[in-house]
């Protein structure tokens, strides 16, 4: 029990960065759900897309190990080109696959949804092949660490944390005191009365999906730096992940997608030293149905009449 | 009505029997087509390993197929993608049994699916080479069909436990596995091995297809061990160790690691790794093929001019396939016809000097003989061979 206990700063720690990771990615399924009222399946692939990006801006401006600019102009290059690729990929989904199918049967966007996935994961396939890329963060990182206790943070730890909570922080500002993000609130209300209140309700759809898919792709990029690899199935348990942890907070609500994000990671880790690996799946599913069945709406969760 | 159709099926096939055995000018005839298999995970989350046993087969097929063929024919390749499922595989290779070209498969990979599709293969004499399936019950279970051209859990398993404890004297052991039927098969073989020989062991897992490797590792780091064993296909084991690393467990001074067939990789475990691997040890069911004859030599660089990177069973698949088509070739023609039983009887009788370093040849149980375990260690990131403790 001894070497369990010892071990908790450090899976703090490792529960922080994972819980950031899985709440940044949670936050675009839960502003899709908002808006739609629909699961985005292919979140976790564009999530994916955003790391190759990040590892295709590596191939150009890292050679032999070493970056060729400042290795800040790098990373900097790096999240432009994620964010811009993953959003624009996003607009794309939404444009191709699911306005067409907007108004129809409620699961015809879901079937779309995964066939969009399997598009993804399938070409990323053909076209770089099944196995891992490395992403060369030797050199391009700084490698100084900070003790806090018997805790180690790394500088990626670090980079992930202030990233995440900073975009999630911004993010919230922006949809609750923009008037974009009054406009995005009334539609996710009532999308009818939104647009005859004169929203452009197919915009305020398309930047939804712009913003979610961004931030899918910055996530993207921080987990090729955190693990030094990308592959093309890396979105599918990622996604998965930020899906559970949407909807432990309460599908639709930035802030509980958040704090379910947290959690769950937080979950995983302090278990860690507690149940066998092979477990730590069965102890964060298993706090997700308990906090369904306490708070059938999430954490965040307002008892409000169903709305379909 | 019925019995006239059956008339009627028979003469026609009569017709179309004298018609092939005439074609053939008396008794021998020329065989049209000539089909392996391809069976592995060539999809999914084990595709990189499963892609390489396919282009391994697939050079193969093309080598003999520029030297013209077996007597002229082409030899075609069909792939059976399981996605290294056993309800995936099972469907698979009902459908190879059927096809009258198909006279052998190369793979299936995991142990799982191939312990699950034997029984149809063994149905209709259709014989396999598994290129990785290291589950003992391959070759306990009976079946006349299996064929493998790799060591078994049960020679690899305390192989490695004995250098573990022997040569590196370690006395407190952390056993990872990744969730998997291999992976757990091996583990529990080292482990078992381990422990009889006084070691105190902590077992673990780690769900193949995570990432997320630092709660694993403070764990590990917190159990104290002077070794890590971990039985992975290849894709976690760089993020444990740079997870080690970066909290302050590195291999060297009074740490080491050991990995398994798997993590054989250069470009994954040791560029992956990003120099946290510097100093561990893999065990492969295969010699340093850069040691061997020249003409392993040859293959490691044609093969690394048409595909990006030699993985762990690649060269595996190449002699296996290599094998498999010596066996068809030997078989004897009969009415046009090769049969899969006489490609069956071939395999267990031949030798054959490929590339592996061994004169390939397989016992009444299908395993192949004199077939060792061989440990590298990664030195200045290259992996070099140290001692095989089980050849």
């Amino acid at each position: 029990m001894d070497l369990a206990l010892h071990q908790i700063p450090q899976q703090v720690v490792n529960g922080l960065v994972l819980g950031s990771m899985y709440a940044l990615i949670a936050l675009g399924y839960t502003m899709v759900y908002g808006i739609l009222e629909m699961i985005n399946f292919a979140h976790g692939d564009v999530y994916m897309a955003g790391a190759f990006l990040g590892w295709g801006v590596t191939l150009l401006l890292v050679r032999g190990g070493f970056p060729v600019v400042a290795a800040g102009l790098v990373i900097l290059a790096m999240f432009l080109v994620a964010m811009l690729g993953a959003g624009l990929l996003g607009v794309t989904i939404e444009r191709l696959a699911y306005r067409p199918l907007r108004g129809g049967h409620r699961l015809a966007p879901l079937i779309s949804a995964l066939g969009v996935s399997i598009f993804l994961e399938n070409i990323v396939s053909a076209q770089f092949g099944a196995r891992a890329q490395l992403v060369p963060t030797a050199h391009v990182l700084p490698g100084w660490q900070v003790s806090l206790g018997s805790a180690t943070v790394s500088f990626v730890d670090g980079l992930v944390v202030v990233v995440a909570l900073g975009l999630m922080v911004a993010l919230d500002r922006f949809v609750r005191r923009t008037r974009y993000g009054t406009a995005m609130r009334a539609t996710a209300q009532d999308r009818e009365a939104a647009g005859f209140m004169g929203i452009r309700v197919n915009q305020v759809i398309a930047v939804t999906f712009l913003l979610g898919s961004a931030l899918a792709g910055i996530a993207g990029i921080l987990a090729g730096l955190l693990y030094t690899e990308v592959d093309f199935f890396m979105g599918y348990l990622a996604g998965l992940k930020a899906f559970t942890a949407a909807v432990l907070g309460r599908i639709g609500n930035i802030r509980g997608a958040v704090l379910g994000g947290l959690l769950l990671g937080m979950v995983e880790a302090v278990s860690t030293p507690f149940v066998n690996g092979a477990y730590v799946n069965v102890v964060s599913f298993l706090v997700l149905i308990l906090v369904l069945l306490i708070r059938p709406s999430g954490l965040l969760g307002e008892q409000l009449p169903d709305k379909v | 009505m019925r019995r006239l159709r059956i008339l009627i099926a028979a003469a026609a096939l009569l017709v179309a029997a004298c018609g092939s055995g005439g074609g053939g000018g008396g008794g021998q005839g020329t065989v049209k087509a000539i089909t392996i298999a391809a069976a592995g995970p060539f999809t999914g989350d084990l595709a990189p390993v499963g892609q390489g046993g396919l282009h391994g087969v697939q050079m193969a097929v093309d080598d003999w197929n520029a030297k013209g063929g077996i007597d002229g024919v082409k030899v075609q390749v069909e792939t059976a993608d399981d996605t290294g499922k056993p309800d995936q595989g099972v469907t698979l290779a009902s459908k190879l049994a059927s096809e009258d070209a198909v006279l052998g498969v190369i793979g299936p990979m995991n142990s799982s699916v191939v312990l699950a599709t034997a029984p149809i293969f063994q149905r209709v004499s259709l014989p396999f080479i598994t290129e990785s399936g290291s589950n003992p019950m391959i070759t306990e279970s009976g079946w006349s069909v299996a064929h493998r051209l790799c060591a078994r859990d049960d020679t690899q398993g305390p192989a490695d436990a004995r250098y573990a404890t022997s040569t590196l004297g370690a006395k407190r052991i952390f056993v990872l596995d990744s969730k998997t039927a291999y992976s757990q098969g091996l583990a529990d073989q080292f482990e078992q091995a381990a422990k009889s020989a006084g070691t105190t062991t902590q077992r673990d897992s780690l769900t193949s297809g995570t990432k997320d490797a630092n709660p694993i590792a403070t764990k590990i780091k917190a159990f104290k061990p002077d070794l890590l064993f971990f039985a992975d296909e290849g894709p976690e084991a760089p993020l444990v160790l740079q997870g080690l690393k970066s909290q302050g467990l590195s291999v060297g001074s009074g740490f080491a690691y050991m990995g398994t067939d798997g993590q054989f990789d250069v470009k994954q475990f040791i560029q992956g790794a990003q120099g946290a691997s510097e100093g561990a040890y893999v065990s492969n069911i295969a010699p340093d093929i850069n040691s061997l004859p020249a003409s392993s030599k040859s293959f490691v660089q044609r093969y690394t001019a048409r595909y990006p990177d030699l993985g762990p069973f690649d060269a595996t698949a190449y002699e296996a396939a290599s094998v498999l088509l010596t066996a068809i070739k030997d078989a004897p023609v009969r009415n046009g016809k090769i049969d899969r039983a006489d490609v069956n009887r071939q395999l267990g009788s031949l030798t054959y000097n490929g590339i592996l370093g061994i004169p390939v040849h397989f016992d009444s149980k299908g395993d192949v003989q004199g077939v060792g375990i061989f440990l590298f260690q990664v030195k200045s990131g290259q992996f070099s061979q140290v001692k095989a403790p089980g050849a």
